[in-house]
């Protein structure tokens, strides 16, 4: 049984594929993709290659914890649709994320100057 | 080689059943990544090697994922802790239970003990079989689908320390001296075999370890069961641990099943210190306290403590 806290948290416990699983997830979140278009559109916003491997492996584990859902096959295509769990699980890792962006930045100017 | 031949060919490297939920969709996404007709080494190599790992995953040479290696680490020490508690509650609860058969404690605070006691006892056996049959259906599933010999090697070490352990402790117990012919026999709170069943199995619990001159009068039998059960009961928990650890993984028990464990193991440490605090030794010193009870009230805190941190952890669950 998966709580909702536990499902918040699940991106961190990751380890070497929290960076892919947020990277699926953000894909996600404007609409389901099937996994060819989700390595286009995640090259695109981040400039990363996910291996097909490393994605799916990824897209096993998000699958398992519910944060995402397979939609019906599309031409052996099977797209991803995001869940209410992993709207707010990407939600939550993000804003963290963006909260450590936030206070590196501003001690780098501090310490460096703004580039 | 094309795109199409490729990717079908890097697939296989992948376990059946993974094949069988991503295969399809997988071969798309490398035909398509493909498409040019150029099939980069690279990243057909990269393809292969994850799925030899994932192969080596479904094996359980690798844990499946942190999450789940997590999960499978806190559900086996779990298990093996509620099953040392059981088998020391056992222990205590059996003598006890030999006691009533000959004649009932005259104190309220050992009858109000033994009531608790005893629905504990009941309430681990029901919490057993609710467990088995959840999960029996699932793992004869997945034994017959075959596959998977680190499945059928677990499968049968819990069958045959299982086996041994309760046809060796139905065996001993026939010289249960609880109703060795005595006429007031199961006038207890359970039957008279159940008392003696619990005895037999948990016969290597004893202070009779501590004194060598009065174990050399036991049988050779009895004592080589004494010595041999545990070993029986480590060899089915093994096996346990090792079929849990692949059957359960789809569907990750409740957590109420977990809260009713860990309330009725504070349930019956409780029933076990009100008698131990019970001052009453009871007719024919029959409900005496020893030093072998507080050593088992002392291992069942110990695992209660083990088995609740270990069950109640938060973990991620897999699903």
């Amino acid at each position: 049984m998966t709580t909702d806290a536990e499902r918040t948290d699940a991106l961190g416990s990751f380890g070497r594929y929290a960076g892919p699983a947020t990277l699926i997830l953000a894909s996600l979140a404007d609409g389901p993709k099937h996994g060819y278009a989700l390595t286009k559109d995640i090259e695109a916003i981040a400039s990363v290659t996910l291996a097909p491997g490393t994605l799916y492996e990824a897209l096993r584990r998000i699958e398992t914890l519910g944060l995402i859902v397979a939609l019906a096959a599309e031409d052996r295509r099977k797209p991803y649709e995001l869940t209410a769990a992993g709207a707010t699980a990407l939600r939550s890792h993000l804003s963290t994320q963006r909260q450590i962006a936030e206070v590196g930045l501003k001690r780098l100017a501090g310490t460096w100057g703004v580039a | 080689m094309n795109a199409e031949r490729a990717a079908r060919w890097c697939t296989r490297a992948y376990p059946a059943s993974w094949r069988e939920h991503y295969g399809d969709e997988f071969e798309c996404l490398l035909e398509d990544q493909w498409a040019d007709g150029h099939v980069s080494l690279r990243s057909a190599t990269g393809v292969i090697a994850s799925g030899v790992l994932t192969r080596a995953t479904h094996l359980g040479l690798r844990p499946r994922s942190d999450i789940a290696r997590a999960q499978r680490l806190s559900g086996a020490w779990g298990t093996v802790a509620a099953t040392v508690f059981v088998l020391f509650g056992a222990a205590i609860w059996s003598q006890l239970t030999i006691g009533w058969q000959w004649a009932p404690p005259s104190s309220t605070g050992t009858r109000g003990a033994m009531w608790v006691m005893t629905s504990s006892m009941a309430f681990f056996a029901l919490l057993a079989l609710v467990s088995l049959a959840g999960f029996a259906r699932r793992w004869a599933r997945q034994v017959i689908r075959g596959g998977d010999r680190v499945l059928v090697a677990s499968s049968l070490a819990l069958l045959g320390g299982a086996t041994t352990f309760i046809v060796g402790a139905i065996h001993f117990s026939r010289h249960w001296p609880g109703t060795h012919g005595h006429p007031w026999a199961n006038q207890g709170l359970v039957p008279g075999g159940v008392g003696a069943f619990a005895w037999s199995a948990t016969q290597s619990i004893t202070a009779y370890w501590a004194h060598p001159t009065a174990l050399a009068h036991f049988p050779a039998a009895d004592v080589a069961w004494m010595a041999l059960s545990p070993l029986a009961l480590g060899c089915a928990l093994a096996g346990l641990v090792g079929v849990a650890a692949r059957v359960s993984a789809p569907t990750t028990r409740p957590l109420w099943w977990f809260r009713a464990v860990g309330a009725n193991m504070f349930l019956f440490l409780f029933g076990s210190l009100w008698w131990l605090v019970d001052g009453d030794a009871g007719p024919r010193n029959l409900y005496h306290k020893g030093a072998i009870d507080v050593i088992d009230v002392i291992v069942m805190s110990a695992t209660l403590w083990w088995c609740v941190s270990s069950l109640f952890r938060r973990v991620p669950a897999e699903n």
